[in-house]
């Protein structure tokens, strides 16, 4: 049975190699850094950060006329920063939400998970001496996960990178390497026979 | 739209006869005509008589196709895969060899089609 197992191991590992990649992705990183530094920014607002910009924003406003271009000045050194701050902060919050990347950056996330466990229940599917039924199952199993991902445009082109293309025909080779020796052997061809009383 | 079609062929030796018949089974290719342009695997679902009676196949290049063996004739049903859904088509096995041998005289490839169409 080595052959038919072999060729359904190798329809598993560009996917399952490939999404242990998927955090490369340049949204996604783009997402996590958006939701990283929102997070440092309700922190450090919450230590105080906040009230000094605050404060010297309320005072240029109370200031006499006279002095309002120092004033404007002392805002201009800081406020300038803060500024810039936010337009990046905004382009990137649109950009978030224009590509749906909290949506789709979670999908991923449980995309990678469960290709994690898929592989795992390869590894002890392997261990019997007939694995293909469990192989059979596992595969409708990832093939229902990538087209769900692909239609919520959660997972890049169809979840497969040629990137990694060396390293998944390690994973393949790996796992025949390891789990080859319990399998029964190949049956003589791909169909079985007929038995008396088949329809066909 | 039109439905896309699954083709069948014997795969010939150098004299043009259907390989595969000593070990009782004829070799024959299955692959798929019309699958759109954005279609990025196509699912095979043989007879379960098959020891893997389910094929994914990836390469549009070749026009998905796939290699099996077989005595007799079943109903091949394929999920051609696009973007946000699933096409499903099906056909008789022996109907698609057919097609693609209509031409042929050679009496080998004649006997194949008869021994398939009567299993």
């Amino acid at each position: 049975m080595s052959q038919p197992i072999e060729r359904k191991i190798h329809d598993f590992s560009p996917y399952l190699v490939t999404a242990r990649y998927h955090n490369k992705w340049f949204p996604y990183r783009v997402y996590v850094g958006y939701s990283y530094l929102g997070e440092l920014a309700v922190l450090l607002a919450g230590l105080g950060l906040a009230s000094p910009v605050s404060a010297l924003i309320a005072r240029a406003s109370a200031a006499p006329v006279a002095n309002s271009g120092t004033a404007a000045q002392s805002i201009g050194q800081l406020g300038w920063g803060a500024f810039l701050l936010l337009v990046v902060w905004l382009c990137v919050k649109i950009y978030v939400q224009q590509e749906s990347l909290e949506k789709r950056c979670s999908l991923l996330t449980s995309y990678r998970r469960q290709c994690r466990q898929i592989e795992f229940e390869l590894g002890e599917a392997l261990r019997a001496s007939d694995p293909m039924p469990e192989l059979i199952q596992l595969k409708a199993r990832l093939r229902d996960l990538i087209d769900r991902s692909i239609a919520e445009d959660a997972i890049v082109g169809v979840g497969v990178d040629d990137r990694w293309s060396g390293e998944w025909e390690r994973f393949s080779s790996d796992l025949i390497a390891r789990h080859s020796a319990n399998w029964s052997p190949a049956p003589n061809t791909d169909r079985r026979e007929r038995k008396e009383g088949d329809g066909q | 739209m039109n439905l896309p079609k699954i083709k069948a062929e014997f795969i010939l030796d150098a004299n043009g006869k259907p390989q595969g018949r000593s070990s009782g089974d004829y070799k024959i290719r299955i692959s798929l005509a019309g699958a759109p342009e954005d279609s990025h695997r196509v699912t095979y679902h043989l007879d379960d008589s098959y020891y893997d009676a389910i094929r994914d196949v990836n390469d549009r290049s070749t026009g998905f196709a796939e290699e099996l063996t077989s005595y007799g004739d079943y109903e091949v049903k394929a999920s051609i895969r696009v973007k946000d859904r699933a096409i499903l088509t099906s056909r008789g096995l022996a109907d698609a060899l057919r097609e693609a041998h209509a031409e042929s005289t050679d009496p080998t490839v004649q006997k194949a089609l008869r021994d398939i169409s009567d299993n």
